[in-house]
């Protein structure tokens, strides 16, 4: 087993503790993430997803039992210096995060964050580059304004903002929300290939597509608890859990449930199901 | 995730306040601070203080939240009284220098504008925790409806007003979000100098101003689009009903006026 990126032992968050109105985040949660893996996590609205994922960000402070990131411990006593320590080695692209956009061209933008951190201009200037060359960015735009870029556009020049940092853990709150088919596509591939890179991923996504074809780890959320972690196979196999949680299984999991003869491996994606049905109808004509 | 608790929130609670008619509330915050500006002895700032008193007990809202509401007006009050103290003239002198002097008239005056500051923002965080803002803004129309017949566009201001205050808790949110994702990029709002300080309001600000044009053009549309026209009659689908305990309030009112004026005339 790889090292532990993440840790969480017996992590609850309560919101307004401590007043009438105190109403729980996250209760008990306990659970390891690997290094380098590429955690999905999953749950109905209100679940507590985005509590998660603050908590591993450093931007919340549990209220009970203690997290670890990245060797960083951090509990109710935790200081504001011990938080920021955990926030320099995450990178979080929240929801919709072209909206953190504002510098006057797209490169100033994905240079803030390094020139927060104090790095060389040389370095910076390497940085940036590269940055925005790893999410593909149209190199003649590097000067424009971002509010007279695409959405898509936009989307990418924020996620180079974050990337430009070289975090070891990336968050990613719905990251394709509001984006095109393509242009999906292409972020997600852009994920594997930062996976491939070793930086450890974790996404929030309604889409469990995403996570069948992409995710090599899944969390469900539901009720502020932890309801499942494993293998995306291991859940989509779990019909019970998943229809308690009112998640429903990807196509190609439905499909393979009601084709493929029970116990075999439940295809992930549309491709995978076609190549095993194509074996078990040939399989089927040579019986004949 | 709507996790801040913002000044000026509305609380749903079943609270006896909760229930009273949005109309007889905000008459009697209206009331209770114009009362505020006649007490100026310990026995009138004492009388209105208790009534505030009962008002949270009746609101059923922890004294906490109340408390929250004027922490951000904290250092506001503080500056304001110390100007009140140095350069207020009256009474015993006890220090000066230069222009600037400490008197007993002007420690009176700061304890009594501190005691206002705090009792009327008090006061009204009683009113909008426990009044949603939709229906504050109806009781407002409601009770300027006279001046529609000196063409005050009564209607339309009442629009503006719900939905300034509609958008207050979303744009809390956003303002939150971004001073989020501005952290995890290495902002540190509590280092350096004033100016470096100023210098970290950008980064907030201006998507804050770029996603409010935005909020505002999608609601402007969406508003055309279900036929809104500026200035038409309109019906409200929640009526304001006037019942026996609104009448009972306004009549404690009347109570807390007359004990005022008595403790005025006979205890100062």
């Amino acid at each position: 087993m790889a090292q532990t990126a993440i840790e969480f032992n017996s992590v609850g968050y309560t919101y307004h503790s401590g007043t009438s109105l105190a109403s729980s985040g996250i209760r008990d949660v306990t659970f390891t993430i690997p290094s380098g893996s590429f955690t999905a996590i999953i749950g109905q609205t209100g679940s507590g997803k985005s509590t998660l994922v603050n908590l591993i960000a450093g931007l919340s402070k549990p209220t009970t039992g203690e997290v670890t990131v990245l060797g960083q411990s951090l509990t109710k006593q935790s200081n504001k210096a011990q938080q920021a320590g955990i926030q320099q080695s995450v990178g979080y692209v929240f929801q919709f995060p072209e909206h953190q956009l504002f510098a006057n061209t797209v490169w100033d933008d994905v240079a803030f964050g390094p020139r927060n951190l104090g790095w060389s201009t040389a370095k910076i200037n390497q940085q940036v580059q590269t940055a925005l060359e790893q999410v593909n960015f149209p190199t003649n735009r590097y000067q424009q304004s971002p509010l007279e870029l695409s959405g898509g556009q936009q989307r990418l020049a924020a996620i180079a903002g974050v990337l430009v940092m070289q975090p070891q853990i990336l968050i990613l709150d719905e990251p394709t929300a509001g984006l095109d088919s393509g242009a999906s596509q292409r972020l997600l591939l852009l994920l594997n290939q930062l996976h491939q890179a070793g930086v450890t991923i974790i996404m929030i996504t309604h889409h469990l597509e995403y996570v069948a074809e992409h995710a090599d780890r899944v969390m469900l959320m539901g009720d502020g608890q932890l309801q499942f972690a494993g293998h995306p196979q291991e859940l989509f196999r779990n019909a019970e859990l998943m229809k308690h949680n009112h998640v429903l299984p990807p196509a190609a999991v439905q499909l393979g449930q009601q084709l493929l003869p029970p116990g075999t491996n439940l295809p992930l994606s549309l491709n995978e199901l076609a190549k095993k049905l194509a074996t078990q109808l040939k399989a089927g004509e040579q019986d004949e | 995730m709507n996790s801040q608790l913002v000044f000026g929130a509305y609380i749903p609670l079943a609270s006896p306040l909760h229930r009273l008619d949005a109309r007889a509330k905000l008459l009697m915050c209206v009331w209770y601070v114009i009362a505020v500006f006649f007490a100026y002895t310990w026995w009138t700032t004492g009388w209105l203080f208790l009534a505030l008193l009962a008002a949270i007990y009746l609101s059923r809202i922890p004294v906490k939240m109340y408390w929250r509401g004027i922490r951000p007006f904290v250092w506001v009050i503080i500056i304001t009284a110390a100007f009140q103290v140095l350069f207020s003239s009256g009474g015993q002198t006890y220090w000066h220098w230069g222009w600037m002097s400490i008197t007993s008239d002007g420690l009176v005056n700061s304890l009594i504008l501190i005691y206002r500051f705090i009792v009327i923002i008090t006061a009204s965080t009683v009113l909008t925790a426990t009044t949603p803002t939709l229906q504050l803004a109806q009781a407002f129309s409601s009770l300027l409806t006279p001046l529609k017949y000196i063409h005050i566009p009564v209607d339309k201001m009442a629009l503006m007003l719900s939905i300034a205050l509609r958008f207050v808790p979303t744009i809390m949110t956003e303002m939150h979000q971004i001073i989020d994702a501005q952290k995890m990029r290495g902002m540190h709002f509590n280092q350096g100098g004033l100016l470096a300080r100023l210098h970290h309001v950008l980064p907030i600000f201006i998507p804050l101003f770029v996603d409010s044009f935005q909020h505002s053009e999608e609601l402007a549309v969406a508003m055309e689009a279900r036929g809104y026209v500026a200035g038409a009659p309109r019906t409200q689908f929640r009526q304001l009903r006037w019942k026996g305990h609104d009448t009972i309030a306004m009549v404690l009112m009347v109570a807390l006026t007359v004990g005022l004026v008595l403790l005025r005339t006979y205890l100062s």
